[in-house]
């Protein structure tokens, strides 16, 4: 019993060390104010630069303020929407929130954000500061749910050195009050494109970079949907302008090359940040924000910025951050103090004096044009604020991702064309290559666009439920629940039956202590695991967008999975995961064990150094495969070049699968690890036996070792299975933020990204549970039959 | 000669395998710049550029030596025929002095890039060869700083200098190596402290990261012995049962339950504590469990049977028979659940909010910019969040290599 009490003193210890441990969020408030505070929680995504400049804010909200104390969370933007949705669903929501346009919508449609109007009129804050087109992106239905804080526009910027030097007379030259014209654009890009005579290119004229392609294609007044905000149509379908706008900017970029693509550019070793392109000399003219110019300042670079140019109208594409508030804040008016010196002409002056972005008042335009670092030209920005249309924003991220999806496909497709056709082409052949090329994007584009318009019309209707019956939401749901746990218990009563060994044990004293042994588990059984999979199968019969209470909709859930292609090529892009992960992990650590146990020196050197990269999976390694993997200043095209294999796109829709897969390689280890256990246990006599018969190594391995193995190897494969169904953080890393799991172009939609997806980009908790719930039964499924199939194969001591 | 194969085999398996950590270690080491060489710099290499301001009043140059020769050296450089006269570029080695070759204007081609040979594609300047002397032509059209390189040399050397007192600038592009040993100090320092801002910094972010994990190791190993005991050595009514519902547990995605989990641990009033991240570990994880019972399954059932029979208690066996035979797995245990709450994101995004009490890996989070480019700061975060887990490693090695027995042959 001595023993026992020092458990339990250990226990006790641990646990109010934790306890003192017990931290709060970052809290800034004004200490000279004594009076009962109002604490105010507010949640941003950001880097270190935001945390700093949020805390001084902070800092001056609460000096005014007094009576409110802010409790700030900046959290990095790739887990941002995770962590606030989790403490929402939990009713520890942030007060104030932190919006980008694109993801505003699909928060507003689900009733997670508090309407304005009233307090807007309430405070007579004057919305005629804001820039119209801002609150665009603020509107829903009619409705104010955001305050605008700063804008995000990508306008055209030029090295006048280039252009200077291309012979430009500087009274062509584009200017900041106003856009060039479509054709005179092309002109200049064509002029300043300029080739060596084996075809290299010695000068881009212009770069695909952030939002051109999309504001390109909307030059001449088409668009995908009939309005950017809370769109209900594909206006795909006949859509001429549309089509035109975009057949002229591929055409750009993928015949004439005049323009440098947007996939080139991402693979190439240009610049990490395009914003920032004009730092390479290569580059005439290219896309950036105000944010980058003191960085090409710095640089040296005489650069000019102008409107983006215009087709039949001027266009282009902003990108909104605002603020909102909880839907069920306990304090809307304090909040919206708070919201509103966010969206502020102090801080809007401040940060357009800094040119940290756009202001969104126009109040502060001048201290942004006349900026703290005397950059001129940001007139040009302004202008492009004054014809933008808001960004797209659905009540679903599948819209803006069936757009997006259908673009990188296309580029990707007329980027391969181009690689093919401009190979090894003269001088001579040049014009007509262009002009094919110019053909070949028409018919391309017009081709897809039909399947374009398919995909935008499901992802408008997703968000739709199928009409249900009183059957299918009650009673059928309530039936398949029974049924499924008498099977299962079924099960699990013969699997116990079969596998009793004695039946001295039961009942009794034995049954007391055995319990006791396993109480931790029992308890963590009942405390963390049962609770959680009963609300999961709880909520998947409902409708939750974990802000509002859960919605019962029966098999709802289920029932639009069945229609979703997604959900099936989910199921499809993991499997193909496994058949090719299993294989790997199979033969590579048979292979590596075999070679180890075959009784050489320094095995023990060469199992630590094999295992070892199978330690390292996490997140953290994003960023050494991300660099590793770039098509162009990656290390492995380096090294692949060495045999002459030309620089393959890693990254890319078309390869992103494959990396992912023989990332597995790298992990061989940690199955290396169990059969070299495995191939431990089995007895040399056997192999000496054998070698008495003069049988080969390869023999002994496929007649002995092979055999005596099935039952690891049939651990190993289920586990491997299990794990496929899992995998997440490769397609996390590959996408590059969490809003565009999946990709590129839906290559790594393996299930478990659609769950996340469901869950946490779309605000769709049912139907995550709903497909969390087929997964366990799929692995339930898939395990068994692999056990059943394998009673035939694998070995056992018992049956010999 | 059969060895020979297998220890080639295994020597270029190493290697291969070995290679990230070595790309982690060099990367962690270069600056932005040395980062973004094309193609990457095998070790941590720097380019000496300084920066270049060619005078912009006077635009024509001219030179008494009959034989200057402007070198001008980036990858691809603006390709312009210049109609009025030639242009004359010099292949050469690194040194100036050292001319090796020259190409008339109609001989310029591209040159494919390698260390050695100096890459050109065209030249953008006009050099007007005079009758006596060598006129350099329009020199300032060129973008400032837009070159790797510019030198000027004459035959007999040296003149590197001179022209760059008259053009004012010298801009060269040699490689060389140079570790940024100082990444590592502004990764320790801390993701706000590198854009200037005060920072709780890393060594704060390994002491929780510490702390949590040493908290589950202890609670994974102890709650684990303890159910696979139980699991193991005695019949008690459902055992069979309860334990395939111990397997069904590891199937269970993470993404469905975080939700339920939070709100649990919320009415528990344990959010932004380390007590999420702690106290399931002492609840026994399915994996370990199994993991411990099939070594338990291996321990002949003699040497309870005697103790028994000696009178000793299932706690006694426990403790004094059973544990100490235990000791290879649950160190392995003890790695696994180490390396596994080290290298958690989720876990300590969703449950910690304050910004001293950030883990590791959460914290190099932070470092990550959509507007700068902190790739080294990255890597060497990476780089110190690895070494202790190497080290354990190290330690524990000897324990995982003797062979994980995942499946009782014997039993």
């Amino acid at each position: 019993m001595k023993s026992l009490f020092s458990w339990q003193r250990l226990w006790v210890g641990l646990v109010s060390l934790t306890l003192a441990l017990l931290a709060h969020g970052e809290v800034v408030e004004n200490t000279s104010f004594s009076e009962p505070k109002t604490t105010l929680r507010f949640a941003c995504w950001g880097g270190a630069d935001e945390v700093k400049s949020m805390r001084g804010y902070a800092t001056r909200f609460v000096e005014k303020n007094p009576e409110i104390r802010l409790d700030i969370g900046v959290y990095p933007w790739g887990q941002y929407w995770a962590k606030v949705q989790t403490q929402m669903a939990s009713g520890l929501a942030p007060d104030v929130l932190q919006f980008y346009s694109g993801s505003f919508g699909v928060w507003v449609a689900r009733d997670a954000l508090m309407p304005l109007d009233d307090l807007v009129k309430a405070d007579g804050i004057d919305l005629g500061e804001f820039f119209p087109v801002t609150l665009e992106n603020c509107r829903w239905n009619g409705r104010l749910f955001a305050l605008p804080t700063d804008i995000a526009i990508w306008s055209l910027v030029y090295n006048k050195d280039a252009l200077e030097q291309s012979g430009v007379p500087s009274s062509k030259w584009p200017t900041a009050e106003k856009p060039l014209e479509w054709n005179d654009f092309t002109q200049l890009t064509k002029q300043l494109t300029l080739r060596s005579a084996d075809g290299n290119f010695a000068q881009y004229g212009m770069s695909a970079g952030q939002n051109w392609n999309l504001s390109m294609i909307g030059k001449e007044g088409g668009d995908f949907v009939d309005r950017p905000v809370n769109p209900t149509a594909s206006t795909v379908v006949g859509n001429e302008n549309l089509a035109q706008g975009i057949i002229d900017t591929f055409s750009q970029q993928y015949a004439e090359r005049s323009t440098l693509g947007s996939k080139p550019l991402a693979s190439g070793a240009f610049t990490v940040n395009s914003d920032t392109l004009l730092l390479n000399p290569k580059f005439a003219m290219g896309t950036t924000g105000p944010w980058a110019l003191k960085e090409l300042k710095d640089a040296g670079i005489r650069f000019g910025v102008s409107p983006l140019p215009r087709g039949k109208k001027s266009h282009s594409l902003i990108n909104v951050n605002s603020v909102c508030i909880y839907a069920k804040s306990k304090y809307p008016k304090e909040a919206f103090k708070f919201i509103k010196f966010l969206a502020s002409a102090e801080i809007a002056k401040e940060r357009g004096s800094t040119l940290g972005g756009i202001p969104a008042v126009k109040g502060a335009v001048d201290s942004f044009i006349h900026n703290k670092y005397n950059i001129p030209g940001c007139e040009a920005f302004i202008y492009d604020l004054t014809v933008s249309t808001p960004t797209l924003t659905a009540s679903t991220t599948e819209v803006s991702k069936a757009r997006d999806g259908w673009l990188k496909l296309l580029e990707e497709d007329l980027d391969a064309e181009y690689n093919k056709r401009s190979d090894g082409l003269t001088a001579a052949q040049y014009p007509k290559f262009v002009e094919d090329m110019k053909a070949l994007i028409g018919k391309r584009v017009r081709e897809r666009l039909p399947e374009l318009d398919e995909k935008l019309k499901s992802a408008l209707s997703t968000n739709r439920r199928p009409s249900m019956s009183w059957g299918s939401t009650f009673g059928l749901p309530v039936a398949a629940v029974v049924l499924l746990l008498l099977v299962t218990w079924g099960y699990l009563r013969s699997v116990a039956r079969s596998k009793t060994i004695s039946q001295s044990g039961w009942g009794g004293k034995g049954s007391a202590i055995g319990y006791a042994f396993i109480s931790p588990w029992l308890f963590g059984l009942g405390a963390f695991v049962i609770g959680p999979i009963l609300a999961a199968v709880l909520l998947s019969f409902t409708d939750w967008n974990m802000i509002a209470s859960p919605r019962w909709v029966g098999l709802s859930n289920y029932i639009t999975l069945s229609q979703n292609p997604g959900f099936y090529g989910g199921i499809r892009t993991t499997f193909s995961y496994a058949l090719m992960a299993i294989p790997i992990s199979l033969c590579g650590g048979l292979f590596t064990a075999a070679m180890l146990s075959s009784g050489i020196r320094g095995a023990d050197l060469f199992k630590a150094l094999i295992y070892f990269p199978a330690l390292f999976t996490g997140a953290e390694t994003a960023v050494l495969w991300t660099n590793m993997l770039n098509k162009d200043h990656g290390v492995l095209n380096y090294v692949l070049s060495w045999l002459h294999i030309s620089p393959i796109d890693w990254m890319d829709s078309s390869h992103a699968f494959l990396s992912v897969v023989l990332m597995n390689f790298f992990w061989v280890g940690g199955a290396m690890i169990i059969y070299y256990a495995g191939m431990k246990q089995i007895p040399t006599s056997l192999y000496e036996a054998a070698e008495l018969d003069g049988a080969t190594p390869a023999r002994k391995f496929v007649k002995i070792t092979i055999p005596l193995l099935s039952p690891v190897i049939l651990f190993m494969i289920v586990m491997t299975t299990i794990g496929s169904f899992q995998v997440f953080t490769p397609a996390l890393f590959f996408a590059g933020s969490s809003t565009e799991i999946g990709g590129p172009g839906d290559s790594l939609r393996f299930y478990s990204v659609n769950i996340y997806d469901a869950a946490f980009n779309n605000l769709k908790m049912g139907e995550a549970c709903a497909q969390a719930i087929i997964l366990f039964f799929l692995i339930f499924l898939i395990t068994f039959l692999q056990m059943k199939l394998s009673k035939r194969f694998v070995f056992s001591e018992h049956e010999s | 000669m059969k060895r020979f194969w297998i220890y080639l085999g295994l020597c270029s398996i190493s290697l291969v395998l070995m290679f990230p950590f070595y790309w982690v270690v060099v990367s962690s080491l270069k600056s932005v710049a040395g980062m973004n060489l094309e193609p990457p710099a095998m070790y941590p290499a720097e380019q000496a550029v300084s920066s270049v301001r060619l005078p912009t009043a006077s635009r024509w140059f001219e030179a008494e030596h009959s034989t200057w020769f402007l070198l001008l050296r980036s990858k691809n450089l603006v390709a312009k025929t210049a109609a009025e006269g030639g242009y004359y570029v010099q292949v050469k080695d690194e040194k100036p002095s050292k001319l090796v070759n020259w190409y008339s204007d109609s001989e310029v081609k591209a040159v494919q890039p390698s260390r050695k040979e100096l890459a050109f594609e065209n030249v953008p300047v006009n050099l007007v060869k005079g009758s006596e002397r060598v006129v350099l032509a329009k020199m300032a059209r060129q973008k400032e700083g837009g070159f790797n390189e510019i030198l000027f040399c004459t035959e007999a050397g040296g003149a590197q200098t001179q022209v760059s007192a008259l053009l004012n600038v010298v801009h060269s592009d040699v490689r060389f190596a140079k570790a940024q040993w100082s990444n590592f100090g502004k990764a320790l320092a801390g993701p706000e402290a590198s854009i200037g801002g005060k920072s709780s910094g890393f060594l704060l972010f390994m002491r929780n990261s510490f702390f949590i994990s040493i908290m589950a190791v202890v609670g994974q190993i102890l709650s684990s012995s303890l159910v696979a005991f139980g699991f193991s050595r005695i019949q008690f009514r459902g055992r069979e049962l309860l334990f395939v519902v111990l397997l069904a547990t590891l199937m269970v995605p993470g993404q469905v339950t975080l939700i339920p989990l939070f709100y649990i641990y919320k009415s528990l009033g344990w959010i932004d504590s380390f007590l999420p991240l702690i106290v399931p570990h002492f609840t026994a994880g399915a994996f370990n469990v199994f993991l411990v019972r099939q070594l338990m399954l291996g321990i002949p059932r003699e040497l309870d049977e005697s103790a028994e029979i000696d009178g000793a208690s299932k706690w006694t066996i426990y403790r004094k028979i059973i544990l100490p035979n235990c000791k290879p797995i649950l160190i392995v245990v003890g790695l696994f659940t180490f390396v596994s709450t080290w290298q958690d994101v989720m876990g300590p995004l969703i449950y910690l909010d304050n910004p001293n009490s950030r883990t590791v890996s959460l914290g190099l989070e932070y470092f990550r910019s959509p507007y700068v480019d902190n790739r080294p700061l990255l890597m060497a975060g990476a780089l110190l969040s690895m070494i202790p887990v190497a080290i354990i490693f190290l330690f524990a090695q000897r324990y995982i290599l003797a062979g994980i027995a995942t499946t009782g042959m014997k039993g």
